[in-house]
C-alpha cells in the first residue's frame, strides 16, 4: 500500500471515529477539551498529520456550532494496527480542568540560547509533549518553533520537550536520523527522559559529525501586568538622557517628556507557547510615545518607552524587539542597492533605559541621580510611587513626516505613475521580510512616511515596525488595522472567533493586500481607497473585484485599461496567495504599462494657486509634469531651475515697471533743455 | 552709497535675483513635498501651504526688481537736476 493511501486511510478512520464520539456526545461544555490520540505504527509526515488535525477539527465544529477545539496528538507505536488506532478522550465537565492545572505545576519560562540569541517561550504544564522544530519551508504544525533563518539547527522534528510537575523531559523525535541529538551529554531516546532545568541539547551529525549546540533554560514566570497610571508628570520638564543599546548605531539621545497628562495606552505582545490550544500567552506593557533629540544634531528621533510588569518581561520584550529591529535591518539591507541608505520600513533602536555614568554626570547633577533615570519614567507613565527598575524598554526610531496621501480631484483622470518608482524600496523591502518568514503585519497608507534618502531622494518607507511578526502566526493573536485586512485574515479572523477555535495563518498575503492597497493610494486618491475599504467586515467594496474594477473604470479614461486590468489582478480572490507573487514584479509589471504615451495627458487641475503670483506658481507645476517619470532628485533639480526662472521673470518684470518713471523725466529734462537752446538759437 | 544706486542694472539684477536662497543653504525650502505637489501628491491644505512657501520667493525677487528700478530710477531723476538747472540758467538770461 502506498504512503499516499495509507495517509488518506488514516485521516478516514480518524474522522470517522471522532464524528462517532461526538454524535453520541451531548453539547460539550466551554471546560470540555476533547483529546484524540492517534497512534500509527510509524511517524505519519507533518503535513498528513495537520490535514488530519484540520480535518478533526471541522468536524469537530459541525458537532461544537463552530467550536473547533480539539486536542490531536499523533505517537508511534510498534504494535499498532493498521492504519492506525484511535483514542479518544473526554475530560469530565466541572472537575476536569482544574486537577490538571493545579497537579502540574506553574507555567515556566523557556529561553532557548544559540549563537547569542535568545528565544523565549512559556511552557505550560501538560502532559503532552511539544515538538522543538527549526521548520521547513511549508510547515504549519505546532510546536516551539525556531525562526527558519536559524541555520545552525538542523531543521525538522527532532526533540520533542513535556514539561509537568515542576520536571522538564526530552525524547528523540522519528525525523532527521542523520542526526544524535543529546542534552547535557545524555543521548535523547524516543521514550523521553527528565533532563536538568538548564543545559544544553546538542545535534550531532552522522554524516559529517559536525555538532550544534542549542542552550536551554527554565525560568520562573509571573503573568503580572503593569497598573494603568495617571497622566503624565513631568517634573521639572527636564529630558531623560539615554544611549542607543546596538552597539551598530552608538550615540546619545535625550528623550524629551511627553506632554504633561498624556496617558500611557495598553499593549500586549505574544509570548507563544508551542501550544495547538493556546497558541500564545500575551506579555501586556503600557507604553508611552514620545520624542527625543540628539546632542549636536538637528535629527530627531520618535521613541517609544515601554513599561513592563517586572524585569523577566522586560527582557523577553528587549528581546523580541531586538529581533524585530535585527529584521527590518536585514529588510533595509536589500531594499537599498549596494551603497545606499534606502528603507523599506523605518529602523527601530532598542535604548538603554538607564544611561552609563558618563551620560548621567554630563546631563544632570549627581545629588538627583540616585534613583533618578527612573524615577522620572515612572513619574512620566503617572505612577512616581514605582520606580521599577528595569522595568523599561525604550525603543527608537527616526522621525519621519507621514504621506499626506492626495485625492482623486488632485490626481486627475490618470493613475499618477510618477510615485510608482518612489515605492519600488518599499515593494523589496516587503518582499525581503516576506523572504525572511516575517511580516509587517500592518501596512497601510497611513503607516508610510517621507524618507530622503542619502542621495536626496524622496522614497516611502514604512513606520510601526513593532507590529512585525512571523508570517506564519495564531491569526487571534495578531495586531492589525480591520479596514486593511485582507479577506483572508478577516475570514480566518471570524473563524477563530468560535471559542478557542484558534488557528494559523500565512501573514504573507495580508502584507501584499496592504501593500497593493498603499499603491492603490498613491494611484487614484487617498478618498477613493477611504471608500473602498469602508463597510461591514467581508462586506467592503475592496473585496469585491468587479467593485475595484468599476471604481478604477470610472475614476480613469478607457485609454488605461491594460493598467487597470493588472491592477485589479491583485484583487482576484487568491492572487495573493500564489507564492510566485511579489511586490517588486507586480510594480515592475504596473511600471511598464504606465504608458502615458498612448493616452491622454493627465488632466490638469483647473484650481489656480492662490497669491499674488499665483498664475507663476500654477505654471510651475502644469509645466514640470510631463511624461517622464524621472527620479525624485530630477524632480527636485528641475523645480529649482523653474523657480530660479520664475524670479527672474517676475524680478524683471516690476524692475521694469518702476524704470521708465525715471528716464522719461529725465527724457522730458533734456527734451526741454534742447527745445530752449534751439529757441535761442534762433 | 553711490555703488549701491549705480550697481542697479538689469545684470546687475540678475545677480542679485540669483543669489536669493529658496529656504535657506542649499534650497532647503525645495523639499519632498513641493515634490509632491508638483506629481499632484499633495492634500488640497497641504498644496496651498507649498503655494504659499512658493509665492513667498517669487514676491522676494519681485521686491528685489522693484528695490532695484526705484533706486535706478532715483539716478535717473538725480540727471535731471544738472540739465533743469542748465535749463533755468538759460531761461534766466533770455528773461
Amino acid at each position: 500500500m502506498s504512503d499516499e493511501r495509507w495517509v488518506g486511510d488514516v485521516r478516514a478512520l480518524v474522522i470517522t471515529r471522532v464524528q462517532e464520539e461526538l454524535s453520541v456526545q451531548r453539547l460539550l461544555t466551554d471546560d470540555q477539551v476533547p483529546h484524540v490520540l492517534v497512534l500509527t505504527p510509524w511517524a505519519l509526515p507533518a503535513k498528513a498529520q495537520n490535514d488530519v488535525r484540520n480535518g478533526v477539527r471541522e468536524v469537530r465544529a459541525t458537532f461544537g456550532n463552530g467550536d473547533g477545539r480539539v486536542r490531536v496528538e499523533f505517537d508511534t507505536a510498534v504494535d499498532a494496527p493498521h492504519p492506525c488506532a484511535v483514542r479518544w478522550g473526554l475530560p469530565e465537565a466541572e472537575t476536569a480542568e482544574a486537577e490538571p492545572e493545579e497537579s502540574h505545576g506553574s507555567a515556566r519560562l523557556l529561553v532557548l540560547g544559540f549563537a547569542g540569541v535568545e528565544f523565549h517561550f512559556l511552557l505550560e504544564p501538560a502532559a503532552d509533549w511539544l515538538p522543538l522544530v527549526r521548520p521547513a519551508a511549508g510547515y504549519d504544525g505546532v510546536g516551539l518553533l525556531l525562526p527558519q533563518s536559524l541555520a545552525g539547527i538542523p531543521h525538522g522534528h527532532l526533540v520533542d520537550l513535556c514539561y509537568r510537575d515542576g520536571v522538564l523531559s526530552a525524547r528523540r523525535a522519528a525525523e532527521r536520523l542523520d542526526y544524535v541529538v543529546s542534552v547535557d551529554g545524555v543521548d535523547l531516546v524516543a521514550d523521553g527522559a527528565p533532563v536538568p532545568a538548564s543545559g544544553e541539547i546538542r545535534y550531532v551529525s552522522r554524516v559529517g559529525g559536525e555538532a550544534r549546540a542549542l542552550t536551554y533554560e527554565l525560568v520562573d514566570w509571573s503573568d503580572e501586568v503593569p497598573g494603568p497610571g495617571g497622566g503624565a508628570d513631568v517634573l521639572d520638564g527636564a529630558p531623560h538622557p539615554a544611549e542607543y543599546a546596538d552597539p551598530g548605531h552608538p550615540g546619545t539621545l535625550l528623550v524629551q517628556p511627553p506632554e504633561p497628562g498624556t496617558k500611557a495606552g495598553g499593549r500586549r505582545f505574544p509570548l507563544p507557547t508551542g501550544r495547538d490550544d493556546v497558541r500564545v500567552r500575551d506579555v501586556h506593557v503600557q507604553v508611552l510615545h514620545t520624542t527625543a533629540t540628539h546632542p549636536g544634531s538637528a535629527e530627531r528621533s520618535h521613541v517609544k518607552i515601554y513599561r513592563c510588569a517586572t524585569p523577566q518581561h522586560a527582557a523577553y520584550l528587549r528581546r523580541h524587539l531586538a529581533t524585530q529591529a535585527g529584521l527590518v535591518r536585514q529588510a533595509n539591507a536589500v531594499a537599498g542597492r549596494a551603497g545606499e541608505r534606502a528603507w523599506a520600513v523605518a529602523p527601530i533602536h532598542l535604548v538603554a533605559a538607564t544611561p552609563p555614568p558618563e551620560v548621567l554626570t554630563t546631563r544632570a547633577v549627581p545629588m538627583t541621580v540616585a534613583g533618578g533615570p527612573e524615577h522620572r519614567l515612572s513619574a512620566w507613565f503617572g505612577v512616581p510611587g514605582q520606580p521599577q527598575p528595569d522595568c523599561f524598554v525604550l525603543v527608537a526610531s527616526p522621525l519621519l513626516d507621514v504621506v499626506g496621501w492626495a485625492g482623486y480631484e488632485q490626481l486627475g483622470k490618470a493613475p499618477s505613475g510618477v510615485q510608482l518608482a518612489a515605492l519600488t524600496a518599499l515593494a523589496a523591502g516587503v518582499d525581503k521580510l516576506h523572504d525572511l518568514g516575517v511580516a509587517h503585519c500592518d501596512i497601510k497608507p497611513q503607516n508610510v512616511c517621507h524618507h530622503l534618502d542619502a542621495q536626496g531622494r524622496s522614497t516611502y518607507v514604512l513606520i510601526d515596525g513593532d507590529a512585525i511578526t512571523r508570517s506564519v502566526g495564531p491569526v487571534g493573536e495578531l495586531r492589525f488595522t480591520p479596514e486593511y485586512a485582507s479577506t483572508e485574515l478577516i475570514r480566518a479572523a471570524r473563524q477563530i472567533r468560535a471559542p478557542g477555535a484558534r488557528d494559523t495563518i500565512d501573514l504573507t498575503e495580508h502584507d501584499r493586500f496592504g501593500f497593493v492597497l498603499v499603491v492603490l493610494t498613491a494611484l487614484i486618491g487617498v478618498d477613493k481607497v477611504d471608500a473602498l475599504v469602508r463597510g461591514e467586515e467581508g462586506k467592503r467594496p475592496v473585496d469585491s473585484v468587479s467593485l475595484v474594477s468599476d471604481t478604477l473604470r470610472d475614476a480613469w479614461s478607457p485609454e488605461w485599461a491594460k493598467f487597470t486590468a493588472q491592477l485589479t489582478s491583485a484583487f482576484q480572490p487568491g492572487a495573493l496567495l500564489e507564492s510566485s507573487w511579489t511586490a517588486t514584479a507586480w510594480l515592475e509589471r504596473l511600471t511598464a504599462l504606465w504608458s502615458p504615451e498612448r493616452v491622454e495627458p493627465p488632466a490638469e487641475a483647473a484650481r489656480i494657486a492662490a497669491g499674488r503670483f499665483g498664475r507663476e506658481v500654477t505654471a510651475i507645476r502644469t509645466d514640470v509634469r510631463d511624461e517622464r517619470a524621472p527620479a525624485w532628485a530630477e524632480w527636485r533639480d528641475e523645480l529649482i531651475d523653474r523657480l530660479r526662472a520664475a524670479q527672474q521673470q517676475v524680478a524683471r518684470d516690476a524692475y521694469g515697471k518702476w524704470l521708465w518713471l525715471g528716464r522719461i523725466a529725465f527724457g522730458v529734462s533734456l527734451l526741454l533743455l534742447v527745445l530752449t537752446l534751439a529757441g535761442g538759437l534762433k | 552709497m553711490i555703488a549701491k544706486y549705480r550697481k542697479t542694472g538689469p545684470d546687475h539684477l540678475a545677480a542679485a535675483v540669483r543669489a536669493l536662497t529658496l529656504g535657506g543653504r542649499a534650497d532647503d525650502g525645495v523639499d519632498h513635498r513641493v515634490v509632491d505637489w508638483v506629481m499632484g501628491g499633495l492634500a488640497e491644505s497641504a498644496a496651498r501651504d507649498v503655494e504659499a512657501r512658493l509665492n513667498g520667493y517669487l514676491q522676494e525677487a519681485a521686491d528685489l526688481g522693484r528695490s532695484y528700478a526705484q533706486r535706478r530710477c532715483r539716478l535717473w531723476l538725480a540727471a535731471c537736476v544738472p540739465v533743469l538747472i542748465v535749463l533755468a540758467v538759460l531761461l534766466t538770461l533770455a528773461a
